[in-house]
């Protein structure tokens, strides 16, 4: 649903929802304090000689500010910020005089606690140009900004990205473009807390690529890649965007369902028989290929994410054990009762 | 003109990128340099002294190097497989 904020701010709904994906792929929201962010808000107001330096992401009604110097405050309505407005364009914005700006002279930011007068912000723009937030320096006092001033600014806010964009290389497996492990995990612990604090479903699924090992003893190592690519962009067509795939293991895969139950069965089928039907083409021989998966759900007893993993890594080895190329799930008892009835 | 700590600076972290391992992220790694040298510039400009300029630089790169190495060791992990 579009905000009230987003029409007001004069986005695109489409556009906004695209840049907020951009801002959410980066998993940075509400992190605690770095001290990769710190030096660069440290160095820009070294470099402006102003009292505040901010690292603003721009979230859909809020801002949250990733680094500060200068000003307790973590984050402002979006309604208020100025930065809503650096983002909807490339260029910097500067406003030497806020109390002389009918855009902000109202705003409590300028009335109020901290009393910025003087505001220039730079976008923090991904390489696939999304406007996610902006680097931005305030000041209690109206002031000229130069160009050479800016020209800092905007250096910084592209070293700014450089580290969002470096993190986000280290979440991503570089083989399959699926989640490391780390990465899965924390996303999908995050999922697991959710569904607990307001009752919802949640489907979880391992699936292992069966005799992995003999396609790499015959194909080849690069064969063996190939396939682990191939079963997660099969994966990934798959599935919706809301679900998170991470690669756990070597050839193991692990898919977290929000808000999805028992049809986690369906899904974890949907896979197997999409994986099945693919033939993965390599140096002009075509590698048949076939997955084993293990699919739960949340019970009302999972007492963290392990437990979940635990009953589907069951499940899979059921799979295996039972001549591969299957799904088998292991669903809590009281679940499928409410399912039979 | 650039000053000689600046460029001392820049010339160390030119150099340790160089040996990064070969599967370092070589874009990332590049587009990170780029944008160093542009901030030097853009602080020199402005008026910062040397020895500001150095040690800015090289702070924003040793936390560049520390998310790196992260990285690799991510990569290396992941690679292992049976």
């Amino acid at each position: 649903m579009t905000s009230k904020v987003e029409c007001a701010e004069g986005c695109a709904p489409d556009q906004e929802d695209e840049r907020l994906r951009a801002l959410y792929r980066y998993d940075v929201l509400d992190t605690p304090p770095e001290e990769s962010f710190d030096r660069i808000t440290r160095l820009a107001k070294l470099a402006l000689q102003a009292p505040m330096a901010m690292i603003s992401l721009v979230d859909r009604n809020r801002q949250w500010f990733k680094s500060r110097q200068g000003t307790d405050t973590i984050e402002t309505p979006r309604s208020i910020s100025f930065c809503t407005h650096t983002i909807r364009k490339d260029e910097p914005l500067v406003i030497p005089d806020a109390r002389e700006d009918p855009r902000f002279r109202d705003s409590p930011l300028v009335t109020g606690a901290p009393h910025v007068r003087a505001y220039v912000g730079v976008p923090l723009r991904t390489p696939d140009g999304h406007n996610v937030g902006a680097l931005c320096v305030n000041d209690t006092k109206p002031r000229q900004i130069t160009q050479e001033q800016i020209n800092v600014l905007q250096d910084l806010a592209r070293l700014v990205v450089d580290e969002l964009e470096l993190r986000l290389l280290a979440c991503v497996d570089s083989l399959t473009g699926a989640l490391t492990k780390r990465a899965f995990l924390s996303d999908a612990t995050r999922e697991f807390q959710r569904a607990k604090r307001h009752s919802r479903d949640l489907g979880l699924i391992m699936l292992d690529i069966d005799h992995f090992k003999r396609i790499n003893d015959t194909y080849g190592h690069p064969a063996g890649d190939h396939v682990l690519r191939q079963v997660a962009d099969v994966c990934r067509a798959a599935l919706r965007s809301s679900d998170v795939i991470g690669r756990f293991g070597g050839e193991e895969f692990a898919i977290v369902l929000p808000e999805t139950s028992v049809a986690c069965k369906d899904v974890a089928e949907a896979l197997r028989q999409r994986i099945a039907a693919s033939e993965v083409a390599h140096q002009a021989k075509s590698i048949r290929v076939s997955a084993s998966l293990g699919a739960t759900t949340l019970a009302d007893t999972d007492r963290e994410l392990m437990d979940m993993i635990s009953r589907a890594d069951e499940a899979l080895y059921r799979a295996k054990s039972a001549g591969r190329n299957r799904v088998e799930c292991a669903f809590p008892a009281a679940m499928m009762q409410g399912n039979a009835a | 003109m650039p000053s000689e700590k600046g460029q001392s600076a820049l010339a160390r972290i030119r150099e340790e990128l160089d040996n990064q391992a070969e599967n370092a992220p070589r874009e990332s790694i590049e587009r990170h340099y780029q944008n160093l040298e542009r901030l030097a510039d853009s602080l020199r400009t402005l008026g910062l002294n040397d020895e500001q300029v150095d040690s800015g630089v090289m702070e924003v790169f040793q936390e560049y190097r520390s998310r790196l190495a992260e990285y690799l060791a991510t990569v290396a992990q992941g690679r292992g497989r049976d």
